[in-house]
């Protein structure tokens, strides 16, 4: 980070502090103020104190010089007492003021990420980089380097009250100190900014030299660590990267010892000249005892204030996760909003159309859709079968405008998708993904879905709970359906990858309880073992009876059960028949399936060898 | 005490192995600051004395060593600083590699799934960060008693009842372990909280579930809640941290107190000509110094605390793995298997649980066949896996290799003659070759051996979906990582089983539950003849975990597991005339075909 990028990024990390709010703001500024003014009225005290001695001494203890002397002893103690008082509060609200701005900029980012139709922009991996900045790791958040920056700014106050005492005494003196003070200082914020660049830039490193660590000690890759004997390798691996990553920093900081034996001979030579004609002033001059003492004091003052701090380790981060955040709200600024308007209640009451789709995901040349011409009857159960890859998800993305086609396009009922009302068109679709979220949240929730504008209905929970088979799961619950489904919390239980399986088709089922015409079923069984699956689809008809439904799958025991099955390969349409048709028709569909059949024949298996097929 | 004292030799121990001449200087620099700190309250009053008694000699002469100690103290304070991050970074690596070590190294894995060892292991996973600035820590605690002891012998120069001062300070110890105590309470009432702000954050940021919030609609509903926790972290934080600071203050006050009347002693002392006036001033500096340095050494205290904890866990993790080293087992593992594997009366319970897993098996498994194990969830398959590959020992009976206890073998040679696919294979994030070439280490960057074993796990077409071939780096963590499906993610970990050219026991668990059927069918054609090849040669032993019975009936002898019990075992045939368990979970798939 070059010297003008922090200047201008302290800056903006300073504008980020209204975020606070008028209260915690005034605070800070007042206690930060007060915090700076202090060593030097501590410095002016120490002084009065000391210069009250000796006419005290001669005027003994009810002299008004006595006086004087008990009033010099009652300010130190107030000054230190005051200082006691407002460091711990400083403490608070500085926390305090960089949470909340902090939650400010954590609520315009869910904001910004919210308003796209899409979701391309969290899709693209160099937002998780990006993200990874905000969450401060060594050096804090942007909030609490917003905080810092604050501080710097009032150790400059702090600095120039000091100066101010060394002024007073003589101008010159305090301008030479001070002039120190700017060029040390300066030089520090620029070796802060390389080292923080030089440990952000490291990031990638440190990633790997964690996930080597991870796979050497946490539980998933246990098993084949030992089997294949991994751990040598790993170590090296780990000790590899971290090599590299502490490279720079450590050269930095080495540099940085040997340039601040320059400075610091400069700030020697500067108390050295003080000093000597500050006693100079004293023995010959009769300069006053107090003011020698008040400017020895502010000159270790100054000598705490030049001194690396870990606020000054905190801004350069802070200015690069305040840039972060930027880039993804203009991010998903640029990417196109939710535009439509047509109310999609009661669609499709006719069909779904793709028409001519094509679709390749940013970034990527590869036709993941190929020009693919589909259309799903109102009603109807399809099943789409392919190859891994295939892009059956992918469909399920254009479908519930998560992604636009990169050209052709997608009707409901003869009407565009982007003319759509985004909102009320994925109010009409149920969908169970593959990978299912695991909500952190009561059993309820994680049925219903934690949307915040319409209310859970019971009776729905409780019919989508028993179609999916998982009432027995909702009743072992200790807290019934106020169980939290995570250990991690307080009352909350683990559920197996079956039951998980469960409670993700019931919500579904529940969408379409609630008024979803379409449900989208993603490989729903993957979870399941043999007679699950096969109780589950007895049932599918049942719950599919006047939705249209969508089945992908590559298990032949649930695809067949569909009216309709469209076998995809390319991004494009195979084959498009039921299950009969298509066997009759002896294409790609059918060989699969009698591939398998095979191996189930009857008859004897023999030596146990596959039959060539 | 003497446990802390262990603690704080093992810590400089550490940076003695790490570096020794950075830790002699970091060591040097701190003292340098620390009685720098201090004694310069000496200097000031010298200074001061020489003015009242108009000695130019005297009073230059100390105010220019007070201006070589100040910028000496300057000048060790960026050097300490920068030692200690070097400390640091350097500390930081040496805990991380010596848990890899201990961690990786215990030879079987019931810390990895006992709930409790879980618990402490991820606990001490967090604890790195702690145990990287232990050594500083530790060092500046060292400084904080040379600190205090100077310190001491300064104030009781000018009048020894100045050594009660400190008296004062105690209260201030004492309010300082509340609040840190109150603090603490906050932070454990916020964490989950915390947690929760994670997890709904990931949810409305990350690719995977981002989906399925769009679809269903709840970005708002998850917003909110997210405020809400978000919130209440700031609420309780906000508040323990009032709460501790105003009992800390309240410490600070009673010391005060003592402070004010410390100087107002020495101001008494001076009047009755007992004490100079350069001893006022080292009055109202050290003592305000005492202050500093209580209230330094109870924050000192509080991180102390923390470290300590690390290295309990560090020691935890040290005593767990030496008591793990392996016992017994020397002899050579046989070039191949002549007899077979057999399990004799082999029971197991999982640490920690009472739920016996395997109850009383035996079972033979003969060189060069291919065993199905077959059951539902829960009823053992895995265990047995588990225990051919030495990742558990039995809890009683024994693993026989050829005759000989498996326990009496070396078991790092035993591993390295068996290959495994595991059902929760890992995603390694590596380069491709790297995923499949891991499953022999000597030949990582044997190309010509990868691509074998892509062939025979028939996943050659992978390499030709990706934008660098074998040499793509895959996963989402790293930049230009490339993530794949389950069913491409599952097809290298096959391919990193089948890496070992001629192992003596081949375990595929569940190693094709995310492949498409064609997938399947090819793979388990060419598997079937590669396994009796290689079975031929070296007697090699397959065991296949599966749900689908399309591929288990091809093997030479099913078992029927059924709550840690062998229910049925035999060929396909005679199982499905016996008309079992096994007839009716073969009946219920094979429906599908007709």
């Amino acid at each position: 980070m070059a010297r003008g990028e922090i200047a201008t990024g302290r800056l903006a990390l300073l504008r980020t502090l209204p975020l606070a709010g008028p209260a915690r703001l005034s605070a800070l500024v007042v206690l930060l103020l007060t915090g700076a003014l202090l060593p030097a009225a501590f410095a002016a005290a120490t002084g009065f104190l000391v210069a009250s001695v000796p006419d005290a001494v001669a005027g003994g203890f009810d002299s008004d010089a006595g006086r004087t002397l008990a009033t010099a002893v009652a300010a130190v103690g107030a000054v230190l007492l005051l200082e006691r008082l407002i460091w711990p509060a400083t403490e608070v609200v500085r926390y305090a003021a960089g949470r909340r701005i902090d939650g400010a900029l954590r609520e315009q980012i869910l904001g910004a990420l919210e308003r796209p139709e899409g979701i391309a922009h969290i899709e693209d991996p160099s937002l998780q980089d990006r993200l990874g900045l905000l969450k401060g790791g060594l050096f804090g958040t942007v909030g609490s380097a917003a905080v810092a920056a604050a501080t710097i700014v009032s150790r400059y106050v702090q600095a120039l009250a000091a100066v101010a005492i060394v002024a007073w005494f003589n101008a010159g003196l305090g301008l030479l100190v001070f002039a120190i003070i700017v060029v040390i200082r300066r030089r520090w914020h620029r070796a802060f900014g390389e080292l923080a660049d030089a440990i952000i830039g490291n990031g990638a490193e440190l990633r790997r030299v964690s996930y080597t660590v991870d796979l050497a000690i946490t539980p998933p890759a246990a098993k084949e660590l030992r089997v294949f004997g991994l751990l040598g390798w790993l170590v090296a691996r780990a000790e590899h990267y971290w090599d590299i990553a502490i490279a720079r920093p450590f050269e930095i900081r080495r540099r940085l010892r040997a340039s601040a034996n320059v400075e610091l001979a400069l700030l020697g030579g500067c108390y050295l000249l003080t000093f000597v004609v500050v006693t100079r002033a004293a023995v010959d001059d009769g300069l006053s005892l107090g003011v020698v003492a008040a400017i020895l004091q502010a000159e270790f003052t100054v000598a705490e204030l030049i001194s690396p701090s870990t606020d000054d380790f905190a801004t350069p981060a802070g200015i690069a996760a305040l840039g972060a955040i930027r880039s993804v709200v203009a991010d998903a600024d640029a990417a196109p909003p939710r535009t439509g308007t047509h109310d999609a209640a009661g669609m499709p009451a006719r069909e779904i159309t793709f028409e001519a789709v094509t679709f390749s995901y940013p970034g990527s040349d590869r036709a993941v859709v190929a020009g693919l011409d589909l259309t799903i009857a109102a009603g109807d159960s399809v099943a789409l079968v392919g190859l891994n890859g295939a892009g059956k998800t992918t469909l399920v993305k254009l479908l519930t405008g998560l992604y636009r086609p990169t050209s052709g396009r997608i009707l409901v009922d003869g009407v565009p998708m982007p003319d759509l009302d985004m909102s009320s068109w994925r109010r009409q679709v149920g969908v169970i993904f593959q990978d299912f979220v695991h909500y952190d949240l009561s059993l309820r929730d994680n049925v219903a879905s934690p949307a915040s504008d319409r209310p859970v209905d019971d009776g729905a929970v409780d019919r989508a709970l028993a179609m999916a088979g998982a009432a027995a799961v909702a009743e072992a619950q200790a807290n019934g359906w106020d169980t939290v489904l995570s250990r991690q919390y307080e009352g909350g239980a683990e559920l197996s990858g079956g039951q998980w399986q469960r409670i993700a088709l019931a919500r579904a089922l529940y969408a379409v309880e609630t008024g979803s015409r379409v449900l989208v079923l993603d490989e729903p069984t993957a979870n399941l073992d043999v007679r699950a699956e096969a109780e589950l689809f007895d049932a599918f008809l049942e719950w599919t009876a006047g939705a249209t439904s969508i089945l992908i799958s590559h298990r032949f025991s649930t695809v067949r059960r569909a009216g309709r099955i469209v076998v995809l390969a390319d991004g494009r349409i195979l084959e498009d028949g039921s299950h009969d048709e298509l066997l009759a028709a002896g294409g790609r569909y059918a060989a699969m399936f009698r591939a398998q059949a095979e191996q189930f024949a009857d008859g004897p298996a023999g030596d146990g060898r596959v039959p060539d097929a | 005490m003497r446990e802390r004292l262990a603690d704080v030799r093992l810590l400089l121990g550490v940076g003695w192995r790490i570096d020794r001449r950075l830790t002699v200087s970091f060591l040097g620099t701190m003292f340098l600051v620390s009685i720098g700190q201090i004694i310069r309250a000496l200097w000031f009053k010298l200074v001061i004395d020489a003015i009242v008694d108009r000695d130019l000699r005297a009073a230059a002469l100390w105010g220019g060593v007070l201006a070589v100690s100040d910028a000496a103290r300057s000048w060790g304070r960026v050097h300490s600083q920068m030692a200690k991050q070097d400390v640091h970074d350097k500390s930081m690596h040496f805990f991380q590699a010596e848990s890899m070590r201990l961690a990786g190294g215990a030879p079987t894995i019931e810390h990895h799934e006992h709930a409790e060892h879980i618990d402490r292991l991820a606990v001490f996973r967090g604890s790195f960060s702690q145990l990287a600035t232990a050594l500083g820590n530790v060092v500046e605690g060292m400084n904080a008693v040379v600190r205090a002891v100077v310190m001491f012998a300064l104030l009781a120069t000018i009048h020894p009842v100045l050594v009660l001062l400190p008296l004062f300070a105690l209260p201030s110890l004492w309010t300082a372990r509340i609040a840190q105590r109150i603090s603490h309470e906050g932070a454990m009432a916020a964490a989950s909280r915390s947690r929760m702000g994670d997890h709904l954050w990931t949810l409305l940021t990350t690719p995977g579930p981002v989906k399925e919030v769009r679809v269903f609609g709840v970005e708002r509903g998850l917003r909110e809640r997210d405020r809400a926790a978000w919130a209440d972290v700031t609420r309780i934080q906000t508040r323990a941290r009032t709460r501790s600071g105003a009992v800390n203050t309240a410490g600070w006050f009673v010391f005060g107190v003592g402070y004010v009347a410390t100087v107002a002693t020495i101001a008494a002392l001076a009047i009755d000509g007992r004490a100079t006036v350069g001893d006022v001033l080292l009055g109202v500096v050290l003592a305000g110094q005492v202050n500093w340095q209580v209230t330094s050494t109870a924050a000192l205290v509080g991180s102390m605390t923390q470290t300590f904890q690390a290295v309990a866990q560090y020691r935890w993790l040290t005593n767990f793995a030496a008591a793990r080293r392996r016992e017994g087992g020397a002899l050579p593992v046989p070039d191949r298997l002549r007899g077979g594997i057999r399990l004799d009366d082999v029971s197991f319970t999982y640490p920690g649980t009472d739920a016996v897993a395997l109850d009383h098996v035996s079972l033979d498994l003969p060189a060069g066949s291919v065993v199905a194990l077959v059951g539902e969830n829960g009823a053992g398959k895995t265990t047995v896996t588990k225990l051919l590959t030495g990742l558990y020992h039995p809890t009683s009976g024994e693993v026989v290799v050829d005759g000989t206890r498996l326990a009496d073998h070396d078991l790092d040679e035993w591993r390295a003659a068996v290959a495994v696919g595991f059902q929760d294979f890992v995603k390694f994030e590596l380069l491709a070759r790297e995923v499949v070439a891991v499953g022999d280490l000597p030949r990582l960057d044997d190309d010509a051996a990868v691509s074998r074993a892509l062939e025979r796990s028939g996943s050659t077409d992978i390499p030709d979906t990706l934008p660098q071939g074998l040499e793509t780096q895959l996963g989402k963590l790293f930049e230009g990582g490339v993530d794949l499906s389950g069913g491409q993610w599952q097809k290298l970990a096959l391919g990193r089983a089948m890496m070992r050219d001629a192992p003596l026991l081949l375990v595929l668990d569940e190693p094709t539950a995310a492949l498409d059927a064609p997938s399947e069918h090819a793979l388990f054609q060419r598997y079937a003849a590669n396994a009796r090849a290689i079975g031929e040669s070296t007697g090699t032993v397959t065991v296949l975990v599966s749900h689908r019975f399309s591929t288990v009936r091809m093997a030479d002898r099913i078992v029927v597991l059924d709550g840690g019990r062998i229910r049925e075992a035999g060929t396909h045939d005679e199982l499905v005339a016996l008309g079992g368990l096994y007839a009716e979970l073969y009946e219920l798939q094979a429906q599908a075909y007709r």
